[in-house]
């Protein structure tokens, strides 16, 4: 008797718990919960942070994912207001945090929280620095090398050649993958001013060759030479259009903030769980001419598409 | 043919009826379930599968609608516009300029509108100047296109980028088509040109939702990519699409391979243009209803088996749990426990199974003591024989007579009446047993006659007269010599003047064997007659009835004595014993 009544109540009770499991809700039926990451940029003009956010946020729909943004105001100095969003993204507690280009101890506040709550940083910019990060960011020597190679698919033709550019660990790196694939020969111009561009613009000759490794050298020298040398440099931003039809510019390297903010966001989601590490992921560049820019795959780049 | 499972039990012969209720509910219960999945499973599923396919064409025939509705507006204001009287400012006095500020500012989504001389000149336009050349505009497809189609046809672009006006570089689908015109008298031929916004085409196509990764796509007569949610990852090389299934199939339903996935495509054409919307529908997502229903309905079968497993479990129990109390009861009852009484309890059939169990044991109970009482009236019977036998009134008279005749020196008589009593006990005796041969019974008396004799002397004769047959079969003994007692006490002639015959007769008849004594004495009187063989023992010891009730309690109802007398001739006592009686084991 008391092998059946055991043997029925174990058949009831397993019924009952496959008919609990089974019919459990998705939601919780062993699915975790959202992510959560949080976006920091310390600025929010020009449609390079737009079209961050929007390759962000399509990568965050995408991956059903919660993407919290934190933008500074132009108004007051990104580095103290990011710092604040910090700490609050440190009681909020984040699977990831995505930062864009800040000061160095922004970075370091952002690493510790990531260390400590064992979730990955992703940073936006090859920041070249000890900061355990996801670096998801164009690779500044290829960019240099990319210049100098479509200068040359261009029909460059050997002329004197000049290159602007500032201290800024960047534009090092660009100026290093430059020479590296130009084989040196151009003259470097270290500016510290972006001011003083004019004056040496007006000292080149007319059939000098301009690399600017900077947005803003490459649009001071656009506005000093006016076309009368051939500039190829760094995405101006806005003023790229008129720049390239004008002819001011004979090529502009355009980064790809869409592709950049949808990497950014997979990174996330490929270390979850896990704490930051060191790793780089490229995004890419592509050089943009006047005669390319109406192209299908560079329209939008030029013109891109902001919802 | 007997069914194979029938074989199997019946093979074992003895198999639980516990487990065969089981085995039965569960087999039977299982083919059920099992039906239900093979017939149920493949149908639903099919359903369910159809119907998601059938939903996600509608929805992306939905969002086809949507853009064809925005495109019949475009081509609707353009339809109006060409309607209109193009001139220039100088020929109408800007009239036609007004109608064009007024078109363009009353629909958000205009970004432009133009009317260019066949030269590529511009005649008038809303907004900025020109920024290109004239020659340029007359060598762009829109243009050349638009003028060899006479107004027959509308120019369709892809969209793209508008640079042909001052500060002005907005994503359009540029619409043209030619239209007639009158300057200075004469008809002339120019190109209208309305720019429209692409990016509120472009949302209606990204806003077209297939599923969780699905999504839909635009693409253009040379299977250009027009609209696409993952574009800028297409260009920067990130995320890639396959289109080949798509622009093979040209319009209609068709499947691939991506990235591992298997895809639905659903190609439709956008009414008015040459474009197509594709729409991608990852199958997996799209049966994820299906799974989560086989999932399901693969654990409702599994639970309904559970269920069924207990209910069977639980119904097998209850049916065989009355059997075993009645397996155990008759246990008891076959280890001696005769007085155990069953509970009628359980199904109706057990029910009555217990209660004709519960008879047939009071029948046991019953029977058992009809033998015991049987058993007992007959040793008491026995015990009576045996008693009249050492009847003391009869030793008495027979010491007494042995005495008296020793006394007279008949010393030969005396002994004769000694052996003869010697050899009346030992047969009464006759080591105990109930059964003896005729031959012995007649001995026995015969020994008594002896004795009897020498003391009634002449007042009686006897003869015995036995078939040779008869004397080898078996009767029980002590009949005769009660009958032969009361034929002396009661038939004698008490004043002496008649000599009194006894006849002992003994032979067989067809299955009976016969014993008589009959005497010519006074006869019975009909009153005692009528009762000889129920009325208890007379004076003279155990009665005709206690022989008439030994031999019925030995051999049966019909055996027994009859008893024929007429009076003052004589009486005839027959006994019917079987032939062929056996010595009992």
């Amino acid at each position: 008797m008391k092998r059946t009544y055991i043997v029925a109540i174990a058949c009831i009770l397993l019924a009952i718990v496959l008919m609990v499991y089974g019919f459990a809700s998705p939601s919780t039926n062993g699915r975790t919960a959202r992510p959560v990451y949080a976006l920091l940029l310390p600025e929010d003009i020009g449609t390079t942070v737009l079209q961050l956010r929007q390759g962000a946020q399509t990568a965050a729909a995408e991956q059903e994912a919660e993407l919290r943004l934190f933008i500074a105001e132009q108004s007051s100095p990104a580095g103290p207001q990011l710092l604040s969003f910090l700490a609050a993204v440190e009681m909020l507690g984040v699977d990831a945090i995505i930062l864009g280009e800040c000061e160095k101890d922004v970075l370091e506040e952002a690493a510790r929280i990531a260390r400590a709550q064992s979730i990955p940083l992703v940073a936006l910019w090859d920041h070249q620095s000890d900061a355990e990060a996801i670096t998801v960011a164009s690779n500044d020597g290829a960019q240099g090398r990319l210049l100098w190679e479509a200068y040359f698919d261009a029909g460059g033709a050997a002329a004197p050649m000049h290159v602007f550019t500032d201290a800024a660990a960047r534009s090092a790196a660009r100026l290093s993958g430059f020479e590296a694939a130009s084989g040196g020969g151009a003259t470097v111009h270290q500016l510290a001013n972006v001011t003083d561009v004019t004056a040496l613009a007006a000292s080149l000759p007319p059939q000098s060759v301009v690399f600017a490794l900077t947005p803003e050298l490459t649009q001071a020298l656009a506005e000093a030479g006016r076309g009368q040398f051939s500039l190829w440099g760094m995405d101006t931003g806005d003023s790229r259009v008129p720049l390239l039809e004008n002819g001011w510019v004979s090529g502009l390297l355009m980064e790809m903030p869409y592709a950049q903010g949808h990497q950014a966001i997979s990174a996330a989601t490929a270390h979850a769980g896990k704490a930051a590490q060191n790793a780089f992921i490229e995004s890419p560049s592509r050089v943009v001419t006047k005669d390319t820019m109406y192209d299908s795959e560079n329209v939008k780049l030029v013109f891109p598409l902001l919802q | 043919m007997i069914c194979p499972m029938r074989k199997a039990i019946e093979k074992r012969k003895g198999s639980s009826l516990y487990l065969t209720i089981l085995l039965c509910s569960l087999v039977t219960m299982g083919t059920l379930l099992l039906f239900l999945a093979l017939t149920l499973t493949p149908r639903i599923s099919s359903l369910l599968e159809q119907n998601a396919i059938d939903r996600t064409k509608d929805t992306v025939r939905q969002g086809t609608s949507s853009v064809e509705v925005y495109v019949n507006n475009m081509l609707a204001t353009l339809n109006y516009l060409s309607g209109l009287s193009p001139a220039t400012a100088e020929a109408d006095g800007g009239r036609y300029q007004i109608q064009l500020d007024m078109v363009e500012k009353s629909q958000q989504d205009v970004k432009n509108i133009a009317f260019f001389a066949e030269d590529g000149a511009l005649l008038s336009a809303t907004g900025a100047g020109l920024a290109v050349p004239t020659a340029e505009v007359a060598a762009a497809e829109w243009f050349e296109k638009a003028l060899s189609w006479k107004g027959t046809v509308t120019y369709f672009s892809s969209p793209h980028v508008q640079h042909l006006f001052t500060d002005r570089h907005d994503w359009v689908v540029t619409l043209s088509r030619a239209v007639d015109y009158e300057d200075a008298g004469q008809v002339k031929t120019g190109v209208l040109l309305v720019d429209y916004t692409f990016p509120a085409i472009a949302s209606l196509a990204s806003g077209i939702q297939l599923g969780a990764s699905g999504y839909a796509y635009i693409i253009d007569a040379q299977d250009a990519i027009i609209s696409h949610p993952k574009q800028h990852l297409i260009y920067a090389g990130i995320a890639g699409e396959e289109m080949q299934a798509a622009i093979a199939q040209v319009v209609g339903t068709t499947r691939d391979v991506m990235d591992g996935r298997e895809r639905i495509l659903i190609v439709h054409p956008i009414g008015q243009t040459r474009w197509r919307m594709v729409g991608v529908a990852y199958i997996d997502e799209m049966l994820a209803l299906q799974s989560a229903f086989i999932r399901i309905f693969f654990i409702v079968l599994l639970c309904g088996g559970l269920l069924s497993l207990a209910g069977a479990s639980l119904t097998a129990y209850y049916v065989t749990r009355p059997i075993y109390h009645l397996q155990e009861k008759m246990r008891a009852v076959e280890e001696g426990d005769l007085n155990t009484k069953i509970t009628e309890r359980g199904f109706q059939e057990i029910r009555m199974v217990s209660r004709t169990f519960n008879h047939m044991l009071q029948r046991i109970r019953d029977l058992m003591h009809q033998i015991v009482v049987e058993q007992e009236a007959k040793r008491l019977h026995e015990l009576n024989a045996l008693q009249a036998q050492i009847n003391p009134h009869f030793l008495y008279n027979t010491l007494d007579s042995i005495i008296w005749i020793e006394e007279q020196g008949r010393s030969e008589e005396a002994i004769e009446m000694v052996s003869a009593l010697a050899r009346l006990f030992r047969i009464s005796i006759s080591k105990g047993r109930n059964i003896i041969t005729v031959r012995e019974e007649l001995e026995h008396v015969r020994n008594y006659l002896i004795i009897q004799k020498m003391r009634f002397k002449d007042r009686f004769t006897h003869e015995i007269i036995a078939d040779e047959a008869a004397l080898a079969h078996r009767t029980v003994k002590l009949i005769l010599q009660p009958l032969v007692e009361n034929a002396i006490h009661h038939a004698i002639d008490p004043y002496g003047e008649r000599t009194l015959h006894i006849q002992i007769r003994a032979w067989v008849e067809e299955e009976y064997l016969l014993l008589s004594v009959r005497d010519d004495g006074m006869g019975i009187p009909p009153d005692i007659l009528s009762t000889i063989l129920t009325s208890p023992a007379g004076k003279s010891g155990i009665g005709l009835r206690n022989v008439h009730e030994r031999i019925r309690l030995t051999c049966g109802e019909r055996y027994g004595l009859t008893v024929d007398s007429v009076a003052d001739e004589g009486t005839l006592i027959t006994i019917r014993l079987p032939a062929g009686m056996e010595e009992p084991a």
